[in-house]
């Protein structure tokens, strides 16, 4: 079998993890391999923007082809989630559909991710002690969040810097959130839309919900406020999902290129990158001690099953940066010496699968706010990700959408039917009216000028029975496909119903006339699921969809019983082998995963970088 | 005889109400009429040449015999085989995708690219294509221009969505 020359480092994933590992320790000169399963990164985006604009479906992969040989979940498998000849995940025995769905190319799945880069709050690392729910991360907010000891900035800082957030740090100082003194964000704070301006000019100092103020903040953003970093500002496309057309919109891209970029004296790059390179097993030492190397499959076509051999990659330190449903997957498939796995000896590899499941709910404003403008989302309501009502039910946070009913309700599609053939799907066409010329053009306006939708981001608790393995169905290159498990808690559930009593009280002090799918369209959807409240006996109907937050299956803790890593983020059993990215989470917290990922990705660096230097004892 | 430009764009201006200049510049570089009109030719559209001629002619006939051509686009919507084509027509202008006449709801095809950044919608909600901003940043903060600004009708009677 071929093999690799020994790298100082070698990193499964290029996508923000590893990314941004690569790029820390290329530039402290080590020599590192990144194997990426997908495509190269483009030398334009032009190619994407064509197949996203003349893809009939505008789903969050639809600027990006498919690619048998390293096939991915996508929105598309979800409309028939049940049949795994339809679905790349085998979902087949699966409660509810896990919703979320990820890219397997150069830059990742942050190809279309929204720009929201939220700090979690302090009470987030420690749900188990504060509130008696889930568990505790094995680190605080301060270690994120405050320069740690010898340091000057925080990894949260860090973090910022690299995406270059645009934020203003006097609005994001809530709910216990800390700063490094005469921190600033790295761009100016973006406008806000009139929506956001709609409802925070409603409930901001105004409005209370169990007991808590309702606070209107700006999203911190992971887009340009002005020029930044060699890229553009933004121009609120009003695309950051599926495609930013003109990158003002961070990815990972940008990183990578930073790390191919470092080089040694002798002008020699010290980070390379192996596309079209599936990594298949981590293979380990007699002792089942080190890892030695990773057996990847390669192929060279990218729109047909082409598989051309096998390789072996081999470096004295292994990441695996391949987020929380490939990652598991390659471990509990290297499972030749170990019946569970590699860095399972927890049992606790491809447990605790977690999403954002996300509620949507939608209205028309009185007065045209006009919609369909700007960054897909600005604003939100994020006093409420913390408080005593986290015992009882799960927190959220509520986004403000700025792109109408378009993820809603399908618009503009839905609503020009309803005007032109007379249907009546999104409600607003009770009469069936059929309209054509000046007439229809008013209707349009009337209604789309006034389309707004709120998104609540429910934090999913932990749980055991929510996993991540091996499906005795394969892949074209013989890899076997994950396998899922998923539920939503009662817990998890609780907060639909929350979001629901928030929802009608936000929308009638803003002058919003809510919409929602009648019951025999909502009981069709494959998110559809029913909570009945013990006490009063009543029964909620709801459906919810994915944030597109892939999580948990290797967190992080305090022992090698609880957990898959350590604190460091590096595996109790193997002490060469760093498992990165959101799948460290212990829970998903209240805030969009990327920035998070990001910290610890500088973090994990550090730590990858302490070990070479043989500065770790733990290492040895 | 087939369908000339001229023809399908006197048609199109009174199903979808926007004046036959805007869907049809006197200097058109994009040519967005041009690639509708051969979209409704090619065999993909599901759609006749007998039939299409017939949509254009009961039309034009219509004109003349009600006396305008918002009477004759009623005219050939209330059709049994012609609404449909006629209906598609409409869609395919607002939306810049092809749906099948006899399944209303099904998509054939986005015309091309820059049909999707031409399609009308974008201007009946005074914004631009999803992906394709006109604008520079921060124009989210304050209200459009005028509809007005976005659409030109095809009656002469200006648009007005706050009504």
């Amino acid at each position: 079998m071929a093999q690799t020359k020994k790298y100082d480092v070698v990193i499964v994933g290029a996508g923000l993890a590893g990314s941004i590992m690569a790029y820390k320790l290329g530039k402290a000169g080590k020599k590192v391999l990144v194997i990426e399963s997908g495509a190269s990164v483009p030398t334009s985006r032009e190619a994407y923007m064509e197949h996203f604009y003349t893809n009939l479906i505008k789903t969050p992969e639809s600027a990006y082809p498919n690619n048998p040989n390293a096939p991915r979940a996508t929105v598309v498998d979800l409309f028939n989630w049940k049949d795994p000849s339809q679905s790349y995940l085998d979902q087949s025995s699966s409660p509810l559909p896990f919703s979320s769905t990820y890219e397997r190319r150069g830059g990742g799945t942050m190809w279309h991710w929204l720009g929201s880069s939220f700090r979690f709050v302090p009470n987030d690392f420690r749900l188990q002690s504060e509130y008696g729910q889930g568990i505790d991360w094995p680190i605080a907010y301060e270690d994120l969040g405050l320069p740690q000891p010898g340091r000057s900035t925080a990894y949260y800082d860090d973090a910022e810097k690299e995406i270059g957030v645009s934020a203003d740090v006097a609005r994001q100082t809530y709910l216990g959130l800390t700063f490094t003194p005469g921190y600033q964000y790295p761009n100016p704070e973006i406008p806000l839309t009139l929506t956001d301006n709609l409802f925070a000019d409603a409930v901001n100092g105004k409005e209370q919900f169990e007991g808590q103020a309702v606070t209107v903040s700006p999203t911190p953003a992971g887009r340009n406020s002005r020029p930044y970093d060699g890229r553009r500002v933004c121009a609120g496309n009003t695309n950051c999902i599926p495609i930013c057309p003109i990158q003002a919109k961070y990815d990972p891209t940008i990183t990578l290129n930073k790390a191919l970029d470092t080089a040694d004296g002798a002008g020699q790059r010290n980070v390379n990158v192996m596309y079209q390179t599936v990594a298949a097993k981590v293979k380990l030492d007699q002792e089942n001690k080190m890892v030695v190397g990773i057996e990847c499959i390669t192929y060279d076509n990218l729109e047909k099953k082409s598989p051309t051999g096998t390789v072996v990659v081999t470096g004295t330190i292994y990441v695996i940066a391949s987020h929380a449903i490939e990652t598991p997957k390659l471990l509990l498939n290297s499972n030749e010496q170990l019946p569970a796995g590699v860095a399972n000896g927890s049992g606790q590899v491809g447990k605790n699968l977690m999403d954002h499941p996300l509620f949507l709910r939608w209205g028309l404003t009185k007065d045209p706010t006009f919609p369909y403008r700007g960054p897909l989302a600005t604003a939100g309501i994020e006093s409420l990700r913390d408080g005593p009502f986290r015992s009882d039910r799960a927190a959220f946070r509520v986004e403000f959408g700025n792109e109408g009913w378009n993820f809603a309700a399908a618009d503009p599609e839905n609503t020009v039917f309803d005007f032109v053939d007379g249907t009546n799907n999104n409600l607003n066409n009770p009469n069936c009216e059929k309209l054509f010329g000046v007439a229809l053009l008013n209707k349009l306006n009337e209604i789309f000028t006034r389309q707004c939708r709120f998104g609540f981001l429910v934090e999913q608790s932990p749980e055991d029975s929510n996993t991540v393995t091996l499906s005795n169905l394969k892949d074209d290159l013989g890899i076997p496909r994950p396998k899922i498990n998923y539920n939503l808690s009662d817990y998890t559930k609780r907060a639909f119903v929350a979001a629901q009593k928030l929802t009608d009280q936000v929308f009638a002090a803003a002058g919003v006339t809510p919409f929602e799918k009648p019951l025999a369209q909502l009981k069709k959807a494959g998110g559809y699921f029913t909570y009945t409240d013990p006490k009063t006996g009543e029964t909620y109907n709801f459906d919810f969809f994915g944030s597109g937050h892939i999580v948990g299956t290797y967190r992080m803790g305090t022992t090698r019983e609880n957990s898959v890593v350590d604190r460091n983020q590096r595996s109790w059993d193997h002490p060469n082998l760093f498992l990165v990215g959101s799948g460290v989470f212990p829970t998903i917290a209240t805030g969009n995963p990327s920035l998070t990922i990001a910290a610890l990705a500088f973090w994990a660096a550090d730590n990858v970088l302490k070990d070479l230097e043989g500065a770790n004892p733990s290492s040895r | 005889m087939p369908v000339s430009l001229d023809q399908f764009v006197s048609l199109s201006s009174a199903l979808t109400g926007v004046n036959a200049a805007q869907l049809k510049p006197a200097l058109d570089p994009i040519g967005i009429a041009n690639q509708y009109l051969a979209m409704i030719n090619s065999q993909a559209s599901k759609v006749s040449s007998t039939t299409f001629s017939a949509l254009v002619s009961t039309f034009e006939a219509q004109v003349g015999t009600l006396g305008s051509p918002n009477k004759a686009a009623a005219f050939v919507l209330d059709d049994p085989t012609l609404g449909p084509v006629a209906r598609s027509i409409i869609k395919m202008w607002l939306m810049g995708t092809w749906y099948d006449p006899a399944n209303p709801g099904t998509a054939i095809q986005v015309v091309s690219s820059q049909a999707y950044k031409e399609s009308l919608v974008w201007k009946v909600m005074q914004s631009h294509p999803m992906g394709y901003s006109m604008w520079s940043f921060g124009y989210w903060a304050q209200p459009p221009p005028a509809f007005e600004q976005f659409i030109q009708t095809s009656s002469g009677n200006s648009a007005n969505g706050a009504n």
